[in-house]
């Protein structure tokens, strides 16, 4: 079993989705993210282990290789699409509860704001990290993320601006999710986003790649 | 302002480039994105093929430029002032604008189509070629851009004029809030273009910028590290 879902791991690093791919050229003819999730669901694996121990260590393997500049983001982009392949197939048991997420994230773009790449990217790696993610899409008001955080009980949040002017509705934003919710953590990002700005506005953190952020709440999870 | 300069009223212009002039290839995009020809994965190659190929057809390359008569413009103490609107521009652009004898605005943009065609793939969970349209269309604008500054520069030299680097609001320590202004100055929708309260440009692939214009201004070359 192990066996199984250290390849499969491997096919997540590489990005390899299926048997039919010819993506990487030295794995042409191997099954890939896909039939490997298939075969060990039938051989009766459990699905939070087919996530823990197979599409996990893949994404992390990625993450942490482009974090320290050694590939760049298409390749994660690539290992995402596998994982997303292969993901499709765990959504039963997602919503039997029989796999339990890490936590939810509410992400959005601010208000004024009509990004979305990046938004896009970080949703992308806390998703294939085993987040879940409920994107609320660009140009978001803090009544809408309140709501959201009030209706799936989320204890963390996520902001994205890409201009100076948009970044400074985040403070707002901030004030708003501080006041109105009792410890939900409000991380923050976007392209003239700094630390300082973030703890000026009293944001508990701030991340310029999506992996420190996946980090972040990973090791807040785990406390 | 010494008047001596050739213009006497502003002129304004709008271009419609055409697709096939454009220098953005395959290797350029491998470049632009880290790689070199050996590194590149292939489904990122696939992906820059299968957009280069569709390209001209999610394009509109719009251009144009605004340069103001000379009566009009004013510059002094890190700013200048155009009809009665002051631009904070800042030590650095200052400094590269204050020998103009007038100011022209550029404005490009490649139209609104090719968002949605990124946006599409997003959505539906094709991110790498979401990103990939992304910074093709990104790379896209700025080389539109780069072509409307060179046409400006060889019609300012028929009257023996020269022009600086240009300088757009958001960089080099100019407040974006100064978009508002910009567009003041222009027609409204001036190459497709508009600006919202945030002052953000809609279609988002567009470039607005300053250049000064005069007889003994310089065209500098820019580091990264001074653009930033």
């Amino acid at each position: 079993m192990n066996e199984i879902l250290q390849q499969l791991s491997l096919c997540i690093e590489k990005g390899r989705v299926n048997k039919d791919s010819n993506y990487p050229a030295d794995m042409k003819g191997m099954p890939g993210a896909v039939e490997l999730t298939q075969q060990a669901l039938s051989e009766g694996t459990l699905a939070q282990d087919i996530l823990n121990i197979g599409f996990l260590p893949g994404m992390k393997i990625v993450g942490d290789k482009f974090k320290d500049g050694k590939i760049f983001l298409p390749e994660v982009l690539i290992s995402a699409r596998a994982m997303s392949s292969a993901m499709e197939l765990l959504k039963p048991y997602f919503q039997s509860g029989e796999i339990n997420y890490k936590g939810k994230v509410i992400m959005g773009t601010v208000a004024g704001d009509l990004h979305d790449i990046g938004k896009n990217i970080v949703k992308m790696v806390l998703e294939g990290g085993g987040w879940q993610v409920v994107d609320l899409g660009i140009n978001v008001n803090a009544e809408k993320i309140i709501d959201a955080i009030n209706t799936n009980s989320a204890k963390v949040v996520g902001l994205s601006a890409l201009l100076t002017t948009t970044m400074q509705n985040m403070k707002e934003i901030v004030r708003k999710i501080k006041s109105e919710t009792k410890d939900v953590l409000v991380v923050i990002g976007g392209a003239p986003v700094t630390k300082a700005f973030a703890d000026s506005i009293n944001a508990d953190g701030y991340f310029h790649d999506p992996q420190g952020m996946l980090d972040y709440l990973n090791k807040k999870m785990s406390k | 302002m010494d008047g001596t300069i050739s213009l006497k009223q502003s002129i304004i212009k709008e271009i419609e480039f055409n697709f096939e002039n454009c220098a953005i290839s395959e290797n350029h995009i491998i470049e632009l994105l880290g790689y070199d020809a050996d590194t590149v994965p292939e489904p990122v190659l696939e992906t820059i093929g299968f957009i280069l190929n569709e390209l001209p057809n999610k394009v509109r390359l719009q251009s144009g430029y605004k340069i103001f008569n000379p009566k009009k413009v004013k510059l002094s103490g890190d700013s200048f002032t155009i009809d009665n609107r002051t631009f904070n521009c800042g030590k650095i652009i200052y400094s590269s604008l204050k020998n103009s004898e007038t100011i022209g605005f550029l404005i490009s943009s490649i139209g609104e189509e090719i968002e949605n065609w990124s946006k599409y793939f997003m959505d539906n969970n094709e991110i790498l070629k979401g990103y990939l349209i992304d910074k093709v269309a990104s790379e896209l604008v700025e080389q539109l851009a780069d072509r409307t500054e060179s046409l400006l520069e060889k019609e300012l030299g028929i009257i023996e004029l020269k022009a600086t680097n240009r300088y757009s609001p958001g960089y080099c320590g100019w407040s974006v809030a100064d978009q508002q202004n910009l567009f003041s100055l222009i027609p409204e929708k001036f190459c497709g273009v508009s600006v919202n309260d945030n002052s953000m440009m809609i279609p988002i692939k567009s470039v607005s910028a300053v250049i000064g214009v005069g007889k003994n201004v310089e065209k500098k070359t820019m580091n990264v590290q001074f653009a930033k």
